[in-house]
């Protein structure tokens, strides 16, 4: 079993603060660590996402180095799922560090299609679905049962938008919302099966749609379309027996609180460009817990006393709050690791 | 007497059937082209971009409502461009997202919004090294070159870009900067000459680097 200087939380006290009955006075600390995890074993992140054993490798070098308190399993975390599907994805070979990603031009949905039959991946076969699977089995292997891990997935709106392209799934939205509603039942379809796959292999789940961010979606439309869909993944979550979900939408998302809260996630994110008062406040109403998020330019551009008071700062904010977690958004591939210490530091202060 | 509020509100309601219709009627009516670019097209959509700017109108509406305007440009600007070579162009924008990285919603959106206020866009795609930028800036004359970052570890490709126009002497072409992680002190900091917010306000600043050019 890998150790880790940093004390991390046992899986009980996660579940008591995502349950909002925490009173644990050192707050989880949950960094947002994806293509920065090849950065742990000197390996580019196309090269982690598609190798099992480094992926897990370098999810664990995340964990000795850095003690979070939760670990999520995943890169490119919104192509997965959409590559499964037949989309092509884009890595990068040698010494470049850019996250794969898919192309404009290389999705497979066209705007109008019948997908009532349309082939759902399989998880144990189709794409890196796989890799990600057999990296969370590793990794559950090697730290044990007590310790909260996480597969990434896809939100509905998000994979449509792999599956289709964005401008076409947001033109379709007005135009033609019968297939809109189509293609979020047939992603919906794939998340469920690439969720099982990681329940089977002892992960919980992590969803992420920041596509349907208010930024890009109004609010009237994330309701009817995107609403109902992630409604009906978490409470299917629940009936494999995850209880525990959260719902990671970046970029100012205070317009849509409400909403969020509707969808049954019990881990919502406030990032740092959301107004964390009128977030904390609906959270606390509705007993969720609530992440918060340090900007990323701070974290890989900041000296570690300058992200220390910022995170402290967070903290001292989020007071007596029973479901705070302190977060980040998404840490760039080269920031130096004494930079997130600085965040994990400021939470094990706040407890002595 | 052509009704331009008509035509602006079909603009602004993403009707383009109607849009290309009644542009089609004012031609055929003599109405002068520009007039209608002008007072029917520009002007509706610029409406949405204000809208947008306000979150009254979000993205959907705001690619609908391009459509439409797309429509109307369909009709008058091989006229314009027989009637005057296009010297109605408000200017030249070559617009890309820089080398690493793959996202394109903003880009585009700033492309619709900038054809809609009379740019000549010229859009490079994504993931594109700073010879593309520099290839297209040449070959079709620009006077802007937009770039834009969704990630922060794209972002510092934009200096490079910056630097590489100086080292080939085309300093003298505007460069603006956008994207999530960007701001006014990135654009600063990397030798741009302004930064867009969103795509309405890259509009603007499209605007006022070719007014001071």
């Amino acid at each position: 079993m890998p150790t880790t200087p940093h004390p991390t939380a046992t899986r009980s006290e996660v579940e008591s603060t995502l349950r909002f009955e925490s009173n644990r006075s050192i707050p989880l600390f949950m960094p947002a660590i994806y293509e920065h995890k090849g950065h742990f074993i000197g390996k580019t992140p196309s090269q982690i996402s598609r190798d099992p054993q480094l992926l897990a490798q370098a999810a664990l070098k995340e964990y000795e180095q850095l003690g979070p308190d939760a670990l999520a399993i995943g890169v490119d975390v919104y192509n997965l799922e959409a590559e499964a599907a037949g989309c092509e994805v884009t890595y990068y070979e040698g010494d470049d560090t850019s996250i794969p990603g898919i192309k404009p031009g290389n999705h497979v949905i066209k705007p109008g299609q019948d997908l009532t039959n349309y082939p759902v991946p399989n998880p144990l076969k189709d794409g890196r679905m796989p890799v990600n699977i057999e990296a969370a089995r590793i990794v559950r292997k090697e730290i044990g049962d007590d310790y909260w891990i996480r597969g990434a997935i896809s939100g509905p709106f998000s994979l449509a938008i792999s599956l289709l392209g964005a401008e076409d799934l947001f033109i379709s939205c007005l135009d033609d919302p019968e297939f809109v509603n189509g293609l979020m039942n047939y992603s919906a379809k794939i998340i469920k099966e690439f969720a099982k796959g990681y329940i089977d292999a002892g992960a919980d789940l992590i969803i992420f749609d920041s596509q349907a961010s208010p930024e890009l979606l109004s609010p009237t439309m994330y309701e009817e379309i995107v609403l109902p869909v992630t409604q009906d993944l978490i409470a299917f979550f629940k009936t494999q027996g995850v209880n525990d979900v959260p719902l990671i939408i970046g970029g100012n998302t205070t317009p849509i609180i409400d909403t969020l809260i509707d969808t049954g996630a019990n881990n919502l994110l406030c990032d740092f460009t959301g107004n964390w008062e009128e977030w904390s406040d609906a959270c606390r109403g509705a007993k969720r817990a609530l992440r918060r998020n340090i900007a990323p330019q701070l974290i890989e551009n900041g000296t570690p006393d300058e992200i220390y008071a910022v995170a402290k700062q967070e903290i001292a904010n989020a007071g007596d709050f029973p479901g705070f977690i302190m977060g980040t958004a998404v840490i760039p591939f080269a920031t130096k690791t004494e930079n997130i210490l600085a965040i994990k530091q400021a939470c094990i202060d706040a407890g002595s | 007497m052509p009704d331009y509020a008509q035509l602006n509100q079909f603009v602004y309601e993403g009707k383009a059937k109607d849009v290309q219709r009644i542009t089609q009627e004012y031609v055929d009516e003599g109405i002068p082209v520009d007039q209608i670019l002008n007072k029917g097209l520009i002007a509706g959509m610029s409406v949405v971009g204000e809208d947008f700017k306000y979150n009254i109108l979000y993205v959907p509406e705001v690619l609908i409502a391009a459509r439409a305007m797309k429509a109307g440009l369909a009709v008058v600007k091989p006229l314009l461009i027989a009637q005057d070579g296009d010297s109605s162009s408000s200017g030249t924008v070559v617009m890309g997202t820089v080398k690493g990285d793959l996202h394109d919603i903003g880009k585009n959106l700033v492309c619709m919004m900038a054809e809609g206020a009379g740019f000549t866009i010229i859009d490079i795609g994504v993931d594109q090294p700073y010879e593309k930028f520099i290839e297209a800036a040449k070959e079709h004359k620009a006077d802007i070159v937009g770039m834009s970052a969704l990630l922060t570890t794209t972002m510092p490709y934009m200096k490079k870009v910056v630097d590489e126009f100086e080292n080939a002497g085309l300093g003298d072409i505007k460069m603006a900067v956008g994207g999530a992680p960007v701001s006014e002190m990135y654009a600063d900091e990397v030798g741009a000459d302004g930064y867009g917010s969103d795509a309405p306000s890259s509009v603007e600043l499209f605007h006022k680097l070719c007014a001071s050019a």
